[in-house]
């Protein structure tokens, strides 16, 4: 069987989608920086500074999309585009997220391609075949098998989180809940299970508890954060564990970071997910059970540095962030694997790896 | 030897260009002719041309990406590699390259 280069896709659709990340988590930073707000009604008029954070929002909102996109693109060729970007919407939709989004990207590039072997039609049909009954089946297959068979976990999932929210907010300790609240707000990233959570502080906050919201946003903040850290730790600790592409991604990485972006972090903590996600949900749990232990309580529901304003005890609330990326960034210097090493020595040539040459033709 | 080839990184600024010119100076100093197209993120740069391709007698990708135009290469020999291979064994790579042209 041919091997199936999952590796090799996802690093496709992540050299498409840098550009689009640094453009729209960009747009959003400048925007947040002169104090813009999403817009909600066009009509009502707006200022630059809105529409640029809008824009950006509404780019990184796209985010499922774009990947899925572009992952189906490299796995099927033209085909994969259609219900790459469909399946995109769906993750988008159902708040499944990046994540998702990678995963229908993979299904729906997959499953073009072995329609394209199976499918047989009459000669006057032909056409029909890359114009729409791939695109179609492709969608409706994948589709069906996100909605009921991915989907229905994640809801339960997503319901057993809210119950749990729920049964912590009487009575148990606040630190357990700093630490639960910091771990689920972190781990996926925005992804649904972050939402769920954002949706319960959110209910929290309008009825003026607001440290579980600032809890949230310091969380989501964590893997650029610590990320940071540990690329400057590694520095001073002499350890190369950083390749010059992820350095380079490091840097929006961090700027969106301030802003409460995470996306701008998805080059470097796809290249070693699990194991970046145990520093991010180490570093939350800590920063969680800080945040709340110190009760800053937020009133602003989202933005970073730029939510600062709105928070009591901001000078805590940054400690507690700062904190819970150190943990991160010393975890990360045991768990990250470290890259192969640099370009620019000239004459130290490695052993040629045969394993990865392909020969064909 | 005539080599003509393709590089293209992830992020498409850095590595795609390192492993050119790392390419290219193995070869030379091999003594084979040698033409790399980039596929960066700025997009295709130092195009193939038709006659190029059709002289080549191998072809070699630098690659961890999927790239644009493969089937302008169809029916020669063709080696595929990560860029890192490129930039860290190049002269290694090349003599590899040279006894799979033998065969």
């Amino acid at each position: 069987m041919k091997s199936l280069e999952l590796r090799k896709h996802a690093m496709t659709g992540i050299s498409y989608m840098i550009p689009y990340v640094c453009a729209a988590g960009m747009l959003m930073v400048i925007g947040n920086i002169f104090g813009g707000h999403t817009i909600t009604d066009y009509r009502a008029g707006f200022s630059v500074p809105d529409a640029l954070t809008t824009l950006g929002g509404d780019g990184l909102g796209l985010l499922p999309v774009f990947i899925s996109t572009f992952i189906a693109y490299s796995i099927a060729d033209r085909p994969g585009l259609a219900p790459g970007f469909l399946l995109g919407l769906l993750c988008k939709a159902n708040g499944f997220g990046f994540l998702g989004g990678l995963l229908t990207g993979y299904l729906g590039g997959w499953v073009v391609n072995y329609l394209k072997r199976v499918i047989r039609v009459p000669a006057f049909a032909e056409g029909l075949v890359p114009q729409m009954i791939l695109p179609l089946l492709a969608t409706i297959l994948v589709g069906i098998f996100m909605e009921y068979v991915v989907g229905l976990p994640i809801i339960a999932l997503t319901d057993g989180i809210s119950t749990l929210l729920m049964s912590l907010q009487g009575g148990t300790s606040i630190l357990v809940l700093g630490v639960i609240l910091g771990i689920l707000s972190s781990i996926d990233y925005g992804g649904p299970i972050n939402k769920v959570v954002f949706v319960f502080v959110l209910s929290l906050m309008t009825q003026g508890i607001g440290a579980p919201i600032a809890t949230l946003i310091s969380a989501s903040m964590i893997a650029p954060f610590g990320l940071t850290m540990g690329y400057f730790l590694s520095r001073v600790l002499h350890k190369n564990i950083y390749s010059t592409q992820e350095v380079n991604a490091l840097k929006s990485a961090f700027l969106m970071g301030c802003c409460q972006i995470t996306e701008g972090s998805y080059p470097i903590i796809l290249n070693d997910l699990v194991r970046i996600t145990i520093c991010t949900g180490a570093g939350a749990a800590v920063d969680g059970a800080l945040t709340m232990y110190w009760d800053c309580a937020s009133t602003v529901p989202a933005g970073g540095f730029f939510a600062l304003a709105g928070i009591s005890h901001p000078e805590l609330w940054v400690t507690s962030l700062l904190i819970g990326s150190a943990v991160f960034a010393v975890l990360l210097q045991f768990l990250k694997r470290t890259p192969l090493a640099d370009s620019d020595e000239p004459e130290t040539e490695k052993e040629l790896n045969l394993d990865s040459i392909k020969i064909s033709g | 030897m005539k080599i003509v080839g393709i590089t293209a990184c992830v992020a498409g600024i850095a590595h795609t260009y390192i492993a050119r010119e790392k390419l290219i100076k193995a070869a030379e100093k091999a003594g084979h002719a040698i033409h790399l197209e980039t596929q960066g993120t700025i997009g295709t740069e130092y195009e193939l041309t038709g006659e190029q391709i059709a002289e080549a007698d191998l072809v070699v990708l630098a690659v961890d990406i999927k790239i644009k135009g493969k089937e302008r290469f169809a029916g020669k020999k063709m080696i595929e590699v990560p860029t890192e291979v490129a930039i860290h064994s190049s002269n290694a790579l090349l003599k590899k390259l040279e006894e799979i042209a033998k065969k």
